[in-house]
């Protein structure tokens, strides 16, 4: 059985690194059953979800920026 | 650094340190790490200070010298990055069985009020700015940039194991300073 060290890495990059049916078990049924590796990953797609908003939004900042020339 | 001063002059002398110093900090992006470099090359080209006439010519192999020094820093740095020296996170959070040590769990973060808060950004900007500079750049090349895996690695010269250790430990430091600054409030 895998310890919660093992699983915090499975999850770190479950989008990344292929993974065996076995270890998809494993991770999910620990995820299950221990809470903090639960926060763990739940708090690591919440912090990819804000980084990614706030990059569309920079990304915006900046087009509009592009559009609406300072000064005039 | 006597014989030096009465071989080039004093004011020869801290004209080429200082010109020395500047070059090797760029390079090397670090004050104390560019005057080691410096001392250390000035102290090496001394040793074959009888072999010179001029000036100019001890200058060149000063220089010469100088840029072995700041070519092997950058190769230790490089190796101690890939060996990732840095600190290892995961053994102040891991017991030795690999189980959660009290003061290092995580708490549930709500992205609905921390989007909204300015101090949210502030405290997530600092924690970023904690993790280690390989660490750092390979978690926002991926979650904010949205570069791949593979594309991280070729871009970083990485293996993949690298990156998977780096990414495992660039969340867990995340979680540790957010736990730390956000929910307790210890800022």
């Amino acid at each position: 059985m895998k310890s919660c060290q093992e699983i915090t890495y499975l999850a770190s990059n479950i989008a990344d690194r292929p993974m065996t049916t076995g270890e998809k078990i494993e991770l999910h049924w620990h995820l299950m059953i221990c809470k903090h590796c639960r926060k763990f990953y739940q708090n690591n797609q919440k912090l990819s979800i804000i980084l990614q908003e706030q990059n569309k939004e920079s990304t915006l900042t900046a087009t509009q920026a592009i559009h609406q020339p300072q000064g005039g | 650094m006597k014989e030096l001063s009465d071989f080039l002059g004093e004011q020869t002398l801290n004209h080429l340190n200082t010109q020395l110093t500047a070059f090797a900090y760029a390079q090397l992006g670090s004050q104390s790490a560019a005057q080691d470099a410096v001392q250390d090359s000035l102290l090496a080209a001394v040793q074959s200070l009888e072999k010179f006439k001029g000036h100019s010519a001890f200058k060149s192999w000063v220089f010469a010298i100088l840029k072995h020094k700041i070519a092997d820093v950058l190769r230790t740095r490089h190796k101690e990055a890939s060996l990732y020296v840095e600190e290892d996170i995961t053994e102040l959070v891991f017991d030795e069985a690999g189980h959660w040590q009290a003061g290092f769990v995580p708490s549930v973060l709500e992205p609905q009020v921390a989007t909204e808060n300015e101090a949210f950004w502030q405290v997530l900007e600092l924690c970023l700015q904690n993790l280690s500079a390989l660490q750092g750049r390979v978690f926002l090349m991926k979650e904010y940039i949205g570069l791949d895996g593979d594309e991280i690695c070729r871009i970083l010269s990485l293996t993949k194991q690298n990156y998977y250790v780096l990414m495992h430990r660039a969340k867990l430091q995340l979680q540790v300073c957010l736990t730390r600054h956000w929910f307790e409030g210890e800022i």
